[in-house]
């Protein structure tokens, strides 16, 4: 017997595309370092807390404006809360090391 | 900071995903619209995407460059109650078929697990390397 393929298997019609105008997306906050190679430490240090901070008072804006029902997207939000937190983790670490250096300089036996 | 230039592509994604997401949506909730303001039946619509070119900045990604109309002719019922209905009784439905909505839903949603998946995998390692020469 043989089995007769209705229309349903008949191949769709390419869909003919007309552009409209593209939407306002909320781009990710591009935070990067610009390192000058003679720039101390003191003020690298500096620079890289204020960039931590700044991540923490978007992701602080970004989840008041989410609060007040402003039309926020919730992976944007969710997203700039990782970002503070992560960034705000490896300045933890970095704090870290320099007291323990500090500390095992002090333990120094003179 | 590498690993985190990972996580913006991955966020790219999850943003053009979110907006697949969201048109899909709107094609499904009007399947049955028979008029619109604009007097011509809904259209299907469909997210265009296309590559971020790399840069320093943002080692690629995904963007959304506009949202077409898919101009295949609409559906035609013969409904000669329908308000709707032309002088033939027949009534213009939106050319949305459900069936390839369902399908591009699912690839839309998995696609979306697909760069959470990424993210948390950057993530986990960014904080692995933190657990460098912790003792």
């Amino acid at each position: 017997m043989r089995i007769e393929s209705p229309s349903l298997f008949k191949p769709l019609p390419r869909p003919e595309m007309r552009e409209v105008e593209p939407p306002q997306l909320l781009e990710p906050e591009a935070v990067e370092l610009n390192p000058t190679p003679e720039a101390d430490f003191g003020q690298m240090v500096k620079e890289i807390i204020q960039q931590v901070s700044d991540a923490q008072n978007r992701a602080g804006e970004l989840a008041q404006r989410f609060a007040t029902g402003e039309p926020v997207d919730e992976h944007t939000l969710i997203l700039a809360m990782e970002r503070a937190n992560l960034a705000f983790q490896l300045t933890l670490h970095v704090r870290n090391k320099v007291l323990e250096a500090y500390q095992e300089i002090m333990r120094l036996q003179v | 900071m590498g690993l985190i230039s990972t996580m913006k592509v991955s966020a790219s994604g999850l943003s053009a995903e979110r907006l697949r997401m969201d048109i899909i949506a709107d094609n499904l909730a009007n399947a049955n619209s028979t008029r619109s303001a604009t007097g011509e039946v809904y259209r299907r619509k469909v997210a265009i995407l296309e590559p971020i070119p790399p840069s320093p900045a943002m080692p690629g990604g995904v963007r959304v460059v506009g949202i077409a109309t898919d101009i295949t002719p609409p559906r035609m019922v013969y409904q000669p109650g329908h308000p709707d209905a032309d002088a033939n009784g027949y009534v213009t439905y939106p050319n949305v078929d459900i069936v390839h909505e369902m399908v591009d839903l699912i690839t839309a949603s998995r696609a979306y697990e697909a760069n959470l998946t990424a993210y948390n995998a950057a993530k986990s390692m960014f904080l692995r390397t933190l657990d460098i020469g912790r003792v």
